[in-house]
């Protein structure tokens, strides 16, 4: 079990912050934080962390940074990093894109191996939708028999894009009462006709965005293809943790189980993280403690 | 046009390291010598809640300035800690200059490379009320101000934030449900629990407790205090005020440097900045100067139409208004 511990211990124990930008090989670069072991810049073991999107990545951010710092002080590298459209990251277009951000998930995860060659096992950690997108991603290093990929965790997985991506224009419409004050257009409005132009727009403003970011017709047929049918049976058993506030667990246990076939569940009693603006207290005791519980069971 | 992107670590407060990101401008575009300085916007680090800080950065540079954004300690990727507290109180420390020092490691850091540059203090609420804050102690020269949804009032969980939300925004929420009273579709959606119900009531409390302010003394119900001859105190809280700590530094800034304050007209802050800062302590040439509205903009502007709409804004001020920095 994880001990938690205080920065000042995190400080003393020692952990290496390295942040710089990896050139991406569709062109671009990608923004990426490399936390390490002070007494060990080669670990055994390493975790990549695949965040949120949209404004679920700003509500993560200072826990992921907490997460990566606890990890370091136990002995684990981690990486984490910004997809292009939401972060740091950069590329043409500049925009965000599921295959994008799969590509790179997939060219990281074989960056980490290659400069890391004595570490045994990455452990991909995905968060939200960055659990579909480390999903779709690992397909092709666990096809070609990468054994270096440990079981990954996935917190609170969203993965199915098009009903995410519905509930979250849910929002962009609200905001959009308080302009027009009556509706202009629904949900699907926005879909359908971001699919057939490239964008949905009424009286000057684009309502093909969540969050302020835009949601780009390549965005929209990427999550719209497949996308309550992918299971993801290929792949050796996945770890679930599902942040349980309000006792929903077994409902989300049914969910992911007809896309998950193996999986291994946890329900961890925790605060949220994903749909909170941080206030600095981002310790998750719990979630970070059965994550690295998790790590070590399939080191 | 390719821009140049440069991580940066610098030394901030009790020797933490602090990160920040430097755009320069494309080596064969245009060259301003003007340098952004932004830091956190609210409670997101150096990105910006929507990237609101990134789009300013590529409008920026786009136009020759160079932009640097940093993670204040404790934020973002920077070292530090930031202690636990309730959300009203972490408001209160940012209100009362918190990440000031580590806006003195960033402005020690760019002095190295930008001393002859007319340097623009800029942010989104809390960014912009830290900036503000830290711009006024600083040993540089600040050229100006650009501020947006800068908080006047002082925040902290000891007061009342039961009326908070202005008036006229409270009203123009409210009508949006009451024009909707008649309209079976919402009715139907009210009641099958699809309405935001504490939304609903959070307007209509704030209106409901206006009206009871309102009263006469003697229509009020007596208020809740503890039982007779008990040592319980009186629940009641005093009400959100003006920060004077804004109050001081804004004054100090428009003598000094030029003041740019956006604000969007859905945003509650705009009422409080006009009606506890801007009646009391400028005059109506002055606050016509400094102060400009985007319509239909909320809070942290996060809509990529009211960032434009603000960067033209600011763009525009720093060509009319912003003189060359003096040494």
């Amino acid at each position: 079990m994880i001990n938690y511990m205080s920065y000042e211990m995190i400080k003393s124990r020692g952990a290496t912050q390295a942040i710089r930008f990896i050139s991406r090989p569709s062109g671009g670069e990608i923004y990426t934080v490399l936390t390490l072991p002070v007494d060990n810049f080669q670990p055994s073991q390493l975790a990549l962390i695949c965040p949120p999107i949209f404004g679920e990545y700003s509500n993560s951010y200072a826990i992921l940074r907490e997460l990566a710092q606890q990890l370091s002080a136990h002995g684990i590298g981690v990486l984490r990093f910004d997809y292009v459209g939401v972060g740091e990251s950069y590329g043409d277009p500049d925009t965000f894109s599921m295959s994008s951000a799969v590509a790179d998930i997939s060219f990281l995860a074989s960056w980490l191996m290659e400069r890391f060659p004595a570490a045994t096992k990455v452990t991909p950690i995905g968060m939200r939708l960055g659990c579909r997108l480390m999903l779709d991603a690992l397909v092709n290093p666990i096809r070609s028999g990468s054994p270096r990929i440990a079981m990954p965790i996935l917190w609170d997985p969203v993965l199915d894009t098009r009903q995410y991506i519905l509930g979250e224009l849910r929002n962009t419409l609200a905001g959009a009462m308080v302009i027009y004050r009556s509706v202009v257009a629904s949900r699907e409005d926005i879909v359908r006709e971001t699919l057939e132009s490239g964008f949905c727009e009424r009286e000057g403003y684009r309502l093909n965005q969540i969050d302020g970011y835009p949601i780009t017709r390549e965005f929209l047929r990427e999550a719209w293809v497949g996308s309550s049918n992918n299971t993801w049976s290929f792949l050796e058993p996945v770890v679930v943790l599902v942040t349980v506030s309000a006792g929903n667990a077994e409902r989300q246990h049914k969910q992911l189980a007809s896309m998950l076939l193996e999986m291994k569940f946890h329900a961890v009693q925790d605060v949220p993280y994903w749909n909170l603006t941080p206030t600095y207290s981002q310790i998750r005791e719990n979630l970070f403690g059965v994550t690295q519980r998790c790590m070590e069971q399939c080191d | 046009m390719r821009l140049e992107r440069e991580i940066v670590k610098f030394p901030g407060p009790a020797g933490v390291n602090l990160v920040g990101v430097l755009w320069l401008p494309a080596p064969n575009g245009p060259k301003r010598k003007v340098l952004f300085i932004l830091s956190h916007g609210g409670l997101s680090h150096k990105l910006g809640v929507s990237r609101v800080y990134y789009h300013l950065a590529q409008f920026f540079t786009a136009r020759g300035c160079t932009v640097f954004r940093f993670d204040p300690a404790g934020m973002g990727d920077s070292d530090g800690v930031i202690p636990t507290q309730v959300r009203q109180d972490l408001f209160e420390s940012i209100e009362s200059g918190v990440f000031k020092d580590s806006y003195c490691g960033a402005f020690e850091f760019l002095a190295t490379r930008f001393a002859d540059y007319r340097w623009i203090l800029s942010g989104v609420c809390g960014g912009a009320i830290s900036s503000l804050l830290a711009g006024v102690k600083s040993p540089y020269p600040i050229a100006g101000y650009a501020l947006i949804s800068c908080p006047v009032v002082l925040d902290g969980a000891r007061f009342d934030y039961s009326r908070r939300e202005p008036t006229p925004i409270v009203l123009k929420n409210m009508r949006l449900y009451l024009s909707k009273l008649v309209n079976p579709v919402a009715i139907w959606r009210f009641v099958t629990f699809q309405s935001d119900y504490a939304w609903i009531w959070s307007n209509a409390r704030v209106l409901l407790l206006r009206g009871k302010d309102k009263l006469p003394v003697k229509l009020r119900l007596p208020q809740k205090t503890g039982k007779a001859g008990s040592d319980k105190p009186s629940k009641s809280k005093p009400a959100l005020g003006l920060n004077p700590i804004f109050v001081e530094a804004a004054h100090e800034a428009m003598q000094k440097s030029k003041v740019l304050l956006i604000y969007g007209n859905n945003d509650g802050f705009l009422w409080e900045f006009n009606d506890m800062y801007a009646k009391a302590h400028l005059s109506a040439s002055q606050r016509d100067k400094v102060l400009r509205i985007i319509i239909h903009a909320n809070h942290m502007f996060t809509w990529q139409e009211w960032q434009q709409q603000a960067f033209e804004l600011i763009d525009g001020w720093l060509e009319s208004d912003v003189t060359p920095a003096k040494h």
